[in-house]
């Protein structure tokens, strides 16, 4: 059986000049693995990264 | 570089198979043991890399086996046995040496794997190095390819720079939350948001007590990150740090934890030194003497046993004293001579005749090789009779007449300076306590200072390595001749800055 729901997508992922592409299988998900890309990336931002409200990360479906 | 092996010879495993009996029915518990015979030339290149057949490439590997192969062929020194702390054990034996030789090896080396597998500092290192490191050779060579040798060799001497800098007592202390600080997975949502406090009031007083304005004001105010300090404790294991913070490429990273992994393999070997080989050289002679030897080897077998456990006027030798100290606890608990009502007896000759046949002296050296390492075997059975029986003594560099000489032999003071030399295993202790110092990206250290100053040159060039993984400035604050003191490298320039003086312990016997 093919479950539509957990099947992951690509999201584009924006914050600030930043933008990251993630596979997940929510919005909520998307914005948990971008912090994670982007302190990976960035470690001297992390804290910033993680204190950063979910309501600065612009997510939308990737084509 | 792999390096093709030798089995044993039929008479060499008809030897292995007895001595690994005799072990066995001391009560020594080992992992499988493998014995590769080599010449003396793979041995010098084998032991060059630490013992392991396979690892990255470096120059470091090359310059030891020139030293190695220069000293052997010149009879300065010779290798007799290696042995490796992995699932299954791995040991080598060098060709051109006799059978007596090679049977004194053979219950050596059961020692060392005994040790290994059961003394607790080691319950943590990675059993399955010997493929690790020839993982770690693959990778380093793949990165390599990728961005140049010589990019990656001096990145490497970096990290070896700074390899010293980890905290050995981390497999044994959870320091911080387990969770995986890359997971974000309930960072904000879990998260309820602030309530601004609110002071209790009757309705109708509400808008006058708890205005509106104030509230919504000291909302937005609870959005602003709060400021933590980078780290939050001061850390010791500055690799992590850096592995976590520093602005490193993916490859850089990397390296950077290939070195720390191995420098963590490493580091229960140099904290039981003492320990291990003294372990060692207890079973093979243990074994040679009563099962091992015939009478036409015991010349043989002396000669060579002697040469391994002489005493230098100007070194300790690991061996010796660890073979001794075995030698003396088994003696003293199967003699009773331990306890409060043996402390307490201050007649020299009665503690000197001491035995109450407790007959405990096999246990407990069974015990201590299981619980200590080099620093607290030393602490716990060091004693005033072993220190005077031994005739050892505490130096020092006499300004005066330019040369290290006798300072002490009183026991408290001999002691202290053997402690110290094996605290941390002698490495300096070094903490981040600031990763963005004057809120600059600066990185910021402490030395634990306990009596012994950094070597100035030394810390110089570590702080140019620093500086290179950080590429920020990095300063390391130390103790002076008396004073505190900052030394910095901003990336060009060194900087020394004295501040205020400290009461060192010294001063403080002293007075």
């Amino acid at each position: 059986m093919h479950n539509h729901e957990t099947s992951p997508n690509a999201y584009q992922v924006k914050v600030g000049h930043v933008t990251v592409i993630v596979k997940a299988v929510s919005r909520e998900e998307a914005i948990a693995l971008a912090r994670r890309k982007l302190a990976l990336e960035m470690p001297r931002f992390y804290d910033i990264i993680r204190s950063l409200a979910s309501e600065r990360f612009a997510v939308r479906q990737a084509a | 570089m792999a390096l093709s092996l030798g089995k044993l010879t039929p008479e060499l495993a008809a030897i292995q198979v007895e001595i690994e009996e005799y072990a066995r029915g001391y009560g020594l518990d080992f992992f499988p043991t493998i014995f590769e015979l080599i010449d003396a030339d793979q041995l010098n290149a084998i032991a060059a890399r630490g013992g392991f057949p396979t690892r990255y490439p470096h120059w470091r590997f090359g310059m030891e086996y020139e030293q190695l192969s220069k000293g052997y062929h010149y009879g300065l020194q010779k290798i007799y046995e290696m042995v490796i702390n992995n699932d299954p054990c791995y040991a080598y034996l060098m060709r051109p040496n006799g059978l007596i030789d090679q049977k004194l090896v053979m219950a050596h080396v059961y020692g060392h794997c005994d040790f290994f597998k059961n003394n607790q500092w080691f319950a943590h290192t990675n059993r399955k190095m010997m493929d690790d490191m020839a993982n770690h050779g693959t990778r380093i060579r793949r990165h390599m390819d990728e961005v140049g040798v010589e990019e990656v060799e001096n990145f490497i001497d970096a990290c070896l720079s700074i390899e010293d800098l980890i905290d050995i007592h981390a497999p044994f202390i959870q320091r911080r939350e387990k969770k995986d600080r890359y997971d974000f997975s309930q960072s904000e949502e879990k998260k309820s948001p602030r309530e601004s406090p609110r002071f209790a009031a009757k309705d109708y007083m509400e808008s006058f007590i708890n205005p509106p304005e104030a509230l919504a004001e000291d909302n937005e105010d609870s959005d602003v990150p709060s400021s933590r300090a980078i780290p939050e404790r001061p850390e010791r294991d500055v690799m992590r740090f850096l592995l976590e913070r520093a602005p490193l490429k993916s490859w850089q990273a990397d390296v950077l934890s290939i070195i720390r992994e191995e420098a963590y393999y490493f580091a229960p070997q140099a904290q039981t030194k003492i320990m291990n080989e003294g372990w060692a050289s207890y079973w093979h002679s243990t074994i040679m003497i009563r099962q091992g030897l015939t009478s036409a080897d015991v010349i043989n077998y002396c000669d060579h046993h002697s040469g391994t456990m002489a005493s230098s006027q100007t070194q300790l030798n690991p061996y010796k004293v660890g073979i001794e100290l075995f030698r003396n606890i088994e003696d003293r608990w199967n003699r009773g001579a331990f306890g409060r009502e043996y402390e307490e007896c201050d007649d020299y000759q009665k503690r000197r005749d001491w035995n109450t046949d407790a007959g405990l002296g096999r246990e407990k050296i069974f015990e201590v090789r299981r619980v200590h390492n080099d620093l607290t075997f030393i602490d716990t059975f060091l004693t005033l009779d072993f220190v005077r029986e031994h005739k050892f003594f505490r130096f020092g560099y006499n300004e005066d007449t330019e040369v290290y000489e006798i300072e002490s032999r009183e026991f408290p003071k001999v002691k202290q300076q053997l402690l110290e030399s094996l605290t941390n295993r002698g490495r300096p202790t070094i903490e981040v306590v600031d990763g963005n110092y004057l809120n600059r990206g600066e990185l910021y250290l402490q030395h634990d200072y306990s009596g012994v100053e950094l070597q100035i040159d030394y810390a110089r060039d570590v702080l140019e390595n620093l500086e290179r993984l950080w590429s920020r400035p990095v300063h390391v604050e130390t103790v002076l001749e008396g004073n505190r003191a900052v030394l910095c490298f901003d990336g060009t320039d060194h900087e020394l800055e004295i501040m205020d003086a400290v009461d060192t312990d010294d001063e403080e016997e002293a007075a």
